[in-house]
């Protein structure tokens, strides 16, 4: 049982960045695409993003399964999206032509709806290329001080590394439980009913909480007596921002205002038709 | 630092050593049960994530915070570890809400003495703080631009009903399992 | 010299239940001191310790009477963050206390904490890992340590933070004898170097070894002795307490007399479990190989070796929770893969290090009905079994046990409770792993005797770091080392073997030498009380060694 996340971009240039700019360029995008309509901007910031992606080395081999759930999802979701809508359809022009109908709901389906739904397909691939890199470049042992240098409580900060610390452990005891239960022959429910199969989830799922919490009290006596919570706290990792990590979050942030400014200027909420 | 000798209760924000590390060992559980609920005899056929029980349970038990905590880092560590990064990032901030939320109706609800009022209470203050915090996926509509009814049939009902269903059920079990405990254990 | 800390007759009242903890308690601590703290479960040691480094009345609701003094000031004026740079303590489980991911990360939480500079953070793990020796583990996850790596991480991460006394709760409890020696000697070291220590632990034996400068016997939360050790050997409760050979020698006249040993039966060839060059690991990891091993239906056999040696491992495989990765292991003469889970069940009754790791109903009842259910017993049949299973494990006679939620039960009576959890599906074969650490001398031989004399068990095994356990509670003694078997032995030929003693993290016990001396031929050993009896009346020789110093 591996709990670790998998650090696949090793010694890309993104792995090579400080962690709180591969956190803040999430943010920064998500902030320049929210609510845009226009397929055509929507690509230009793809294609930053696809470079942004590049930039982080993760090999293929490790991430196509991700990528394939990824897409899945997100395709039955729009599909989903572009049948179950009315509003898209509204936005058409009156006397657009209707290129067929949608199966179940027999909506019509104009290169208004098609447009929109390539949008939000894309959108969404966009998010994920800017994203990935948070799960693959990241050592974990350096979220936490990334998270307490971004402004977070330290004690919150901390509670980031302690999360990687009890994952193994907690894993462990999981094993141990099911072991434990099963010894008494604890064996899974044949029953279809979820109610029944969540009960017989008891045995596990209790214990485990059980004596994770109990176990916390010696935690909890063990930091407060090596000092923990103070305000001011090393961390022992020293983080800081150097020239390349100011410039690609300079980028990212002036992508972001010159969408945000043309969100409201109204420029990029017509859904591009060709 | 620590809890003062005197105050019988922290306050509903406080955030202690305890705290910290009963949010970090809630998202560890999240984390753990979530990714390998598979290793527990019968859960390969439950469509539902069991484990989402522990969050309103942790609200409930040990504030606010610690749920936040639990919801959001658990949450957003099993999309790190199955390698989606922060994609899906409004369900972590939902998860925390939910946390979050039960935290805030339990701190202010009385203390119930008939056990099975308490378990039903707890069942349904649960259930309501998850139904409330889930509502933050509807953030999609504004950033991903995605219809209301698609995001309420795809998203939020599909995601309310198997984790309502894990929540009534193993809520109320958990709590009534740690309720004589947390009278012995503790400070 | 000023005392480092001064205890001035406290009385300690938990506010959460109203209990006494601890009352009319005077310790002092000078620098050079290493004061050891005695008694049975809930006599209040824990409850001490968190007098002196300020957990109560900071972190704990108590009511506090009497003084506390720590480097001269009252420790209710300081807080705990500044009291730990005076008072380090080391939690009983290094589990529970580790809080980095990597060992580097560990050592550096406190000084982090206190906000040293970086430099001076990196200068402190180098000088403290040196001290302990553990440079070579600096890099590697806490995770994948062994319990005594462990521990000596945890003592790593106290000691960086340069305290002046430090105060260690049981550390012996999950280490093996060689380990727990290694600790020891450091803490040792560390009084000798002008800091002090007080250790609070019950293998009494190992501690005074170290010659303690003064040792403090509790009994209910009062002091019932207090001063040098060799006084509290010559008063100590005989049966509470698990004394130096030499001293149950010296006070043979006071020794109760023991029951015999039940008879068991015998005459059946086919082994209950049998490994045929078996070789078991997890995942590409090699744990154990080659292992040619059988144990009979009627045999008691007590599993030693060091901490991550295998031990575990090589009982998990007769039940199947790990797999032959080559060879076959075989339970009365069938391969285990074809046992289905129940049928093991009852075969084998397992019980675990941990007892909270299986118990999960609201009461005891329902935990004893689990297995039984799942075996598909009738209501009658179960309640009959339940009841028999509590009565052999002695928790009958607790109020209103049936009802009770099992974890509210005390850590010995919910180690008692798994054994009837056990029980209650009529094993044939008890398996213990590590059913007594932590526990003090009077609860580990009930909890011995009870599993051992269960009505229809025929067998026992039983992994212990506990080596007078082993020796006085098993016909035969497996050691496990080095991925194999290292020795398979009656426990007098192992006594009588001293080469075994210094290897496979083993040290040997004052009983042990005991046993090498006056019962040289092979066979069982007597309990320690009637063989200290018949040493006594031996005439004094004078070759006999010195027993109870190292
Ligand atoms: N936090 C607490 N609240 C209330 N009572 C407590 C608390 N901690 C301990 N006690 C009680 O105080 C008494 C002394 O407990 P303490 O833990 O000091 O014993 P101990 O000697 O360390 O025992 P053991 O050998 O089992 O560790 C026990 O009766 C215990 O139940
Ligand atoms: N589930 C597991 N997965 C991977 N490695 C494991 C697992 N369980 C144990 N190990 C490793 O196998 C080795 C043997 O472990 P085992 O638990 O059998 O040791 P042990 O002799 O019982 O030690 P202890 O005295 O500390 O209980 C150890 O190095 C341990 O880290
Ligand atoms: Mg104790
Ligand atoms: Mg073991």
């Amino acid at each position: 049982m591996d709990v670790t996340p998998r650090y696949l971009g090793a010694g890309s240039f993104l792995s090579r960045r400080d962690p709180r700019v591969l956190l803040l360029v999430p943010v920064l995008y998500i902030v320049a695409v929210a609510g845009v309509d226009d397929l055509r901007v929507v690509l230009a910031c793809t294609a930053v993003a696809l470079a942004y992606y590049r930039a982080a080395g993760i090999p293929w081999r490790g991430v196509r399964a991700n990528w394939a759930f990824m897409l899945t999802l997100t395709t039955l979701l729009v599909l989903a999206n572009s049948i179950l809508t009315s509003a898209v359809s509204a936005q058409a022009g009156p006397g657009e032509q209707v290129l067929f109908n949608a199966p179940i709901t027999h909506s019509p389906v104009t290169w208004t709806t098609l447009s929109y739904a390539a949008t939000v397909l894309v959108r969404y691939v966009s998010l994920a290329l800017v994203s990935f890199p948070v799960a693959f470049n990241i050592a974990p042992s350096d979220l936490g001080v990334a998270f307490a240098r971004l402004g977070l409580s330290q004690r919150l900060a901390y509670g980031v590394d302690l999360t990687f610390r009890f994952l193994p452990s907690t894993a462990a005891s999981l094993r141990e439980t099911v072991d434990a239960q099963r010894i008494r022959g604890y064996e899974h429910s044949r029953s279809r009913n979820p109610v029944r199969r969540l009960l017989s989830l008891r045995p596990v799922v209790v214990p485990l909480t059980v004596n994770a919490l109990i176990d916390a009290e010696d935690t909890v006596n063990a930091m407060d007596l090596r000092g923990f919570g103070g305000r001011h706290r090393t961390w022992m990792r020293d983080l800081a921002f150097d020239r390349t990590d100011l410039l690609i979050l300079a980028g990212f942030s002036a992508v972001a205002a010159v969408m945000v400014t043309a969100k409201i200027l109204g420029l990029t909420g017509e859904v591009w038709v060709p | 630092m620590s809890t003062d000798a005197t105050t019988p209760r922290e306050p509903v924000l406080s955030l202690s050593s305890r705290t910290v590390v009963y949010g970090a060992v809630g998202a560890a559980l999240y984390a753990v049960l979530g990714l390998f609920s598979f290793l527990i005899p019968g859960t390969q056929a439950v469509q539902v994530r069991p484990a989402f029980a522990l969050v309103p349970f942790f609200g409930k038990r040990f504030g606010v915070i610690a749920g936040l905590f639990t919801g959001l880092v658990g949450n957003a560590i099993i999309d790190l570890i199955s390698g989606y990064g922060l994609t899906y990032w409004n369900w972590s901030v939902a998860n925390g809400l939910v946390g979050a939320l039960a935290g805030l109706l339990f701190a202010y609800l009385p203390p119930i003495a008939n056990e099975a009022l308490r378990l039903v209470v707890t069942a349904l203050g649960a259930l309501l703080a998850t139904a409330v915090g889930l509502l933050f996926v509807f953030t999609d509509i504004w950033v991903q631009g995605i219809d209301v009814t698609t995001v309420i049939s795809i998203n939020y009902l599909p995601a309310l009903i198997s984790d309502a269903i894990a929540v009534v059920i193993l809520v109320p079990a958990l709590d009534a399992i740690w309720e004589p405990l947390s009278k012995r254990t503790g400070r | 010299m000023t005392a480092l800390i001064e205890v001035r007759d406290v009385s300690v009242r938990y506010l959460s239940t109203g209990h006494t903890a601890l009352a009319g308690t005077s310790l002092t601590v000078r620098p050079g001191d290493l004061t050891l703290v005695c008694g049975p479960s809930g006599c209040g040691k824990s409850t001490l310790l968190r007098l002196l480094n300020g957990l109560i009345p900071h972190a704990y609701r108590a009511e506090v009477t009497g003084e506390v003094l720590v480097g001269g000031a009252p420790v209710a004026g300081r807080s705990i963050r500044d009291l730990s740079t005076v008072v380090g303590t080391m939690l009983q489980d290094p589990r529970k206390q580790i809080v980095g991911t990597t060992v580097a990360a560990e050592i550096a939480f406190g000084p982090e904490n206190l906000g040293l500079s970086r430099a001076e953070i990196r200068g402190r793990i180098a000088e403290v890992a040196g001290r302990v020796g553990i440079e070579h583990l600096l890099d590697r996850a806490t995770a994948s340590l062994s319990g005594g790596e462990l521990q000596m991480v945890a003592f790593a991460g106290v000691l960086v933070m340069r305290p002046q006394v430090i105060v260690v709760d049981e550390p012996l409890a999950n280490l093996d004898p060689a380990a727990g020696l290694r600790l020891m000697r450091e803490i040792r070291r560390f009084a000798d170097e002008g800091g002090a220590a007080v250790v609070v632990e019950h293998r009494v034996e190992e501690i005074l070894e170290f010659s303690p400068t003064g040792v403090l016997y509790l009994e209910e939360g009062r002091p019932r002795h207090q001063g040098p050790a060799e006084g509290f050997l010559k008063v100590a409760p005989v049966g509470h307490v698990k004394l130096p050979f030499s001293t149950l020698v010296a006070r043979a006249a006071e020794l109760p007399a023991v029951p015999e040993p039940a008879a068991r039966g015998s005459g059946v060839t086919v082994p209950r479990l049998e490994y045929h060059g078996v070789g078991l690991g997890y995942g590409e990891r090699t744990v154990l190989s080659g292992v040619d091993l059988s144990l009979g239906p009627y045999e008691r056999v007590a599993v030693l070796g060091r901490n991550g040696a295998g031990k575990s491992t090589l009982l998990r495989a007769a039940v199947s929770l790990v797999d032959a990765t080559r060879g076959e292991v075989l339970v009365d003469g069938a391969p285990v893969a074809e046992r289905s889970v129940l049928s093991l069940a009852t075969t084998f009754g397992y019980v675990f290090q941990n007892p909270g790791q299986a118990l999960f109903c609201a009461t005891v009842g329902q935990e004893l009905a689990f297995g039984p259910r799942n075996l598909g017993w009738s209501a009658e049949k179960i309640a009959e079994e339940s009841g028999r299973a509590l009565r052999a494990v002695l928790l009958d006679g607790e109020a209103q046990i049936m009802a009770r939620p099992p974890r509210t039960l005390s850590f010995g009576q919910q180690r008692r409770l798994t054994v009837a959890l056990a029980l209650a599906m009529r094993p044939r074969t008890l398996i213990l792993d590590e059913p007594t650490a932590g526990q003090d001398l009077r609860t580990t031989t009930e909890f011995m005797g009870h599993a051992l004399a269960a009505g229809h068990v025929e067998s026992v095994y039983f992994i212990t770091h506990d080596v007078d356990l082993a020796l006085t509670h098993a016909d035969r003694v497996i050691v496990v080392d080095d991925g194999g078997i290292a020795a398979d032995a009656t426990p007098a030929e192992l006594a009588g073997d001293e080469a075994v003693w210094s290897r496979a993290g083993l040290a040997a016990t004052s009983l042990v030498r005991a046993v090498r001396e006056h019962l040289p031929d092979a066979g069982s050993i007597p309990h320690p009380f009637d063989l200290a009896r018949r040493v006594a009346l031996l005439p004094p020789s004078p070759s006999s060694p010195q027993e109870g110093t190292p």
